[in-house]
């Protein structure tokens, strides 16, 4: 086979893994896809492009901020640790991109079956490893390609051609041992997924995995504001505890990369204000470094070879488990299924995370909105707290997502649409409770004006029922006629805005109350008490209202 | 009273009416087949019946209780097994038959037994604690039929049942809706499989572009359409003017497999 016809077939297989990586992403997609397939298509390439462009967005942002703060910013540290760091700090997040923006891709490699079709055609072994291969390389080349372009062209630019050779070679390292650990990653994780539990222990690892890789996944956005704090971090401790910090780290990975690269511009300074054994520390961490990309290369093309012709066994051994029902009342064990469906998804995990994500976005905004004085007012409690309403609207839609995937079980038990977003209210319940249990920790780290104010956000807690029953109701009468349905937000984003705006909406009356009661009198305890005086109200008419929204 | 209603059932999807004017009824006790080629309004039909479609105009009801007014209930009354099977991919038939039981409110110690026979007749165990993802498409129709069965209904609806099933289970399935039947319970079934209408069903109505076209008894379909003896795959294709259709696709394929 010719490399042109292989790299035109692996552009098929390549398409049908990332297909099945957003059929995987979320358990919506899977019957959305036979109720749309034309929008699934449209939504994965958007999604494709959108990925290609976020990776060489933050790449690019992460080399220039490591270069220009090694080339331009003489208050960090000498020129040489500046760049030997930020070298090394770049490497590192760089991993943590390629990895995380990735994971639901590789995922795809696993489940697809993609090479099921191409084994079954007049095509010798040798020709399908190479298939293989190529269909590998199609669906990493953008990030790879940015990898090995960004940072290596930036060191040309500013460095001079041995840096940029030894950027280069860094950022392939970089770049295999990151797929190196994708693969791995992917293939535990795929593993646990399709695997039902055994034990509490194995459960609790699986959703704390899947929090962790949601986390990562929203960290990723946050890298560059972490980068020269990262810098300063290390620079300092070798300040402080001495150069031979510099010479142990350059014997780990990626330092040994940034200590080359330092010595290879600033040799003589280098040697002459630390030592030989820093060089040599560097030399030696680079060649063993390099030569373990290279074997985690060759196996990860192995391993991806067993995977992608041999599938993944996610079978378990044991005793079968007598047969006997578990029974609990209606509503939990909507919950309860809702709950086993999100623990067990990569995407329905992100919900569960939102509590973590506000405070991402709060801590930041809340820790610089001070009066003169240097005291967190009011005000900006009540915004943060609208925020999180906001994200409660947000939590609401996502949760709608879980049900998709069992549509033939809905459709034949007798479930009222108010019992259904009764459970949804439930599980939404906990992050918005989660979120608003944050804020009093980040407003009380934020120095409020008075003790009081760390109560707004603690009167609001009620208000997730009357946010949760009227997104829900509200989406329910808008796509459903009344009737419970479910979202998908990948691609029905219109509704992921609309269940915002009800959720901001419903969410501030409270807190408008607040507002204009302080204004009026200037009274705290008040104010407080216009603001649970509201939130009841808002609860009553959540329960007066929905109803006339739903329908069976 | 009818276990099955429909009367004048009219539903369209813009230009296009899927049911028109439909009429039948499915008595207590007895075994009905919808039969009807693809796209005929079968899924449709159904869909009203089970209150997941309002109507355009006309009247569905199960024992008496309207598929629009009250969708829940019938749905008490109802075993569904859907053509296009969407299951709880990340769920095993353990936590399934867990949620369904409790949704349904029925009593663990009796659906316990139960469901222990089903996994036992359906040689089911080994696949009782696996996600539903990874069983075969027999084994998630098993899950399915079981549970549509769980709460013992009335009336069973089974759009396709019996396409991906083993010819073990397949035979169970098919004497257990005629136990359902000997017993006193309804069966609607929609089905493409000649054999199981002509061998499993009291009744057979014949549905074309959302007409009821025949209906009736095989013997009372041989003689609407005047073919004494006739199986009732030639039938159906008669009764669907279909059979010109069928002789050219052979004729057609003969041609491209020879040449």
């Amino acid at each position: 086979m010719k490399l042109s016809e292989s790299w035109e077939l692996a552009g098929i297989i390549s398409s049908e893994v990332r297909f099945q990586a957003f059929l995987e992403a979320n358990p919506s997609n899977l019957s959305r896809v036979k109720e749309d397939p034309q929008k699934i298509s449209k939504a994965i390439k958007s999604q494709s492009r959108m990925s290609v462009f976020f990776t060489g967005m933050i790449l690019g942002m992460l080399a220039i901020i490591a270069l220009a703060a090694a080339r331009f910013d003489t208050d960090i540290g000498s020129p040489e640790a500046t760049l030997a760091v930020g070298f090394a700090v770049y490497l590192t997040l760089s991993f943590v991109v390629i990895f995380f923006l990735n994971l639901t891709t590789t995922g795809g490699l696993f489940s697809s079956g993609a090479m099921r079709l191409p084994s079954t055609l007049p095509l010798t072994r040798k020709e399908i490893e190479h298939l293989n291969f190529m269909t590998f390389v199609r669906i990493f080349l953008s990030p790879v390609a940015l990898s090995l372009v960004i940072f290596p062209i930036g060191c040309l630019l500013l460095f001079g051609p041995l840096v940029a050779v030894i950027a280069l070679v860094a950022c392939a390292s970089t770049v295999s041992i990151a797929i190196g650990a994708l693969i791995h990653v992917s293939k535990w994780f795929h593993k646990k997924t399709h695997q039902t539990d055994e034990s509490r222990i194995s459960s609790i690892a699986r959703i704390g995995a899947s929090l962790g890789i949601v986390i990562g996944m929203m960290s990723v956005y946050g890298l560059g504001g972490y980068l020269p704090d990262l810098i300063h971090f290390i620079i300092d401790m070798s300040v402080t505890s001495g150069s031979w910090v510099f010479t142990v780290l350059a014997l780990f990975f990626p330092f040994s990369y940034g200590f080359m690269a330092s010595s290879v511009a600033f040799g003589p300074i280098v040697i002459s204000t630390y030592s030989w054994s820093l060089v040599l520390a560097s030399i030696a961490g680079t060649a063993v470094y390099s030569a373990i990309a290279v074997v985690l290369f060759r196996n990860s093309g192995r391993s991806l070879r067993a995977i992608t012709l041999g599938g993944i066994s996610t079978s378990k051994p044991g005793l079968l488990r007598e047969v006997v029902v578990d029974t609990v009342s209606p509503l939990r064990a909507m919950v309860r299924k809702d709950l086993k469906l999100a623990t067990r998804n990569i995407g329905s995990a992100f919900v569960f995370a939102i509590p973590i994500f506000l405070i991402v976005v709060m801590f930041p905004m809340l820790s610089n909105w001070h009066d003169p004085n240097g005291f967190l007012r009011s005000e900006a409690a009540l915004t943060a707290v609208e925020y999180a309403n906001l994200f409660g609207g947000i939590s609401l839609v996502s949760i709608l997502m879980f049900d998709n995937q069992g549509a033939s079980i809905h459709e034949g038990l007798p479930v009222s649409s108010r019992l259904v977003l009764r459970s949804k209210t439930t599980i939404m319940i906990v992050p918005y409770v989660l979120c608003m249990l944050a804020l009093v920790i980040v407003v009380w780290l934020c120095n409020p004006i008075t003790p009081l104010v760390l109560l707004i956000p603690i009167i609001q807690l009620p208000m997730g029922y009357a946010i949760g029953m009227m997104v829900g109701g509200a989406v329910f009468k808008a796509r459903g006629g009344g009737r419970a349905v479910a979202v998908n937000v990948a691609s029905d984003q219109a509704m992921g805005f609309f269940s915002a705006f009800v959720g901001a909406i419903v969410g501030i009356v409270p807190l408008v109350g607040f507002g204009l009661v302080i204004l009026v009198t200037g009274s705290q305890i008040i104010s407080l008490a216009v603001q649970g005086l509201l939130v009841i109200v808002m609860i009553a008419s959540a329960r007066m209202v929905v109803p006339r929204l739903l329908k069976d | 009273m009818s276990a099955v209603s429909i009367e004048n059932l009219v539903k369209s999807f813009g230009e296009l009416v899927a049911v028109n004017d439909l009429t039948l009824d499915v008595r207590e006790g007895e075994i009905y087949a919808l039969l009807g080629p693809n796209g005929a309004g079968k899924t449709t039909t159904i869909k009203m019946l089970m209150g997941l479609l309002d109507p355009d105009s006309g009247e569905a009801s199960v024992f008496g209780v309207s598929s629009k007014d009250n969708p829940v209930e019938v749905k008490n009354l109802v075993g569904y097994v859907p053509e296009d099977q969407q299951l709880y991919d990340s769920l095993t038939p353990r936590e399934l038959f867990d949620f369904i039981a409790s949704i349904r409110k029925l009593p663990k110690d009796i659906i316990t037994k139960r469901i222990r026979e089903f996994v036992k007749a359906l040689d089911f165990e080994q696949y009782y604690d696996n996600m539903i993802v990874t069983l075969s498409q027999g084994n998630k129709q098993k899950t399915m039929l079981i549970a549509a069965l769980l709460h013992r209904p009335r009336l069973l609806i089974l759009d396709e049942p019996f396409s991906s099933l083993d010819v073990r289970s397949a035979k169970i399935m098919k004497d257990i809706v005629k136990i359902h039947a000997e017993n006193g319970g309804s069966v609607l079934l929609s089905t493409h499989v000649m054999e199981v209408a002509e061998g499993l069903c009291d009744r057979v109505g014949i549905i074309d572009e959302g007409v009821l076209v025949a209906e009736g008894t095989l013997d009372e379909l041989r003689s609407q359409s005047h073919k004494e003896g006739a199986t009732l795959e030639a039938l159906f294709l008669k009764l669907t003017e279909q059979e010109d259709e069928v002789a050219e696709g052979v004729s057609v394929l003969r041609e491209a497999l020879s040449n």
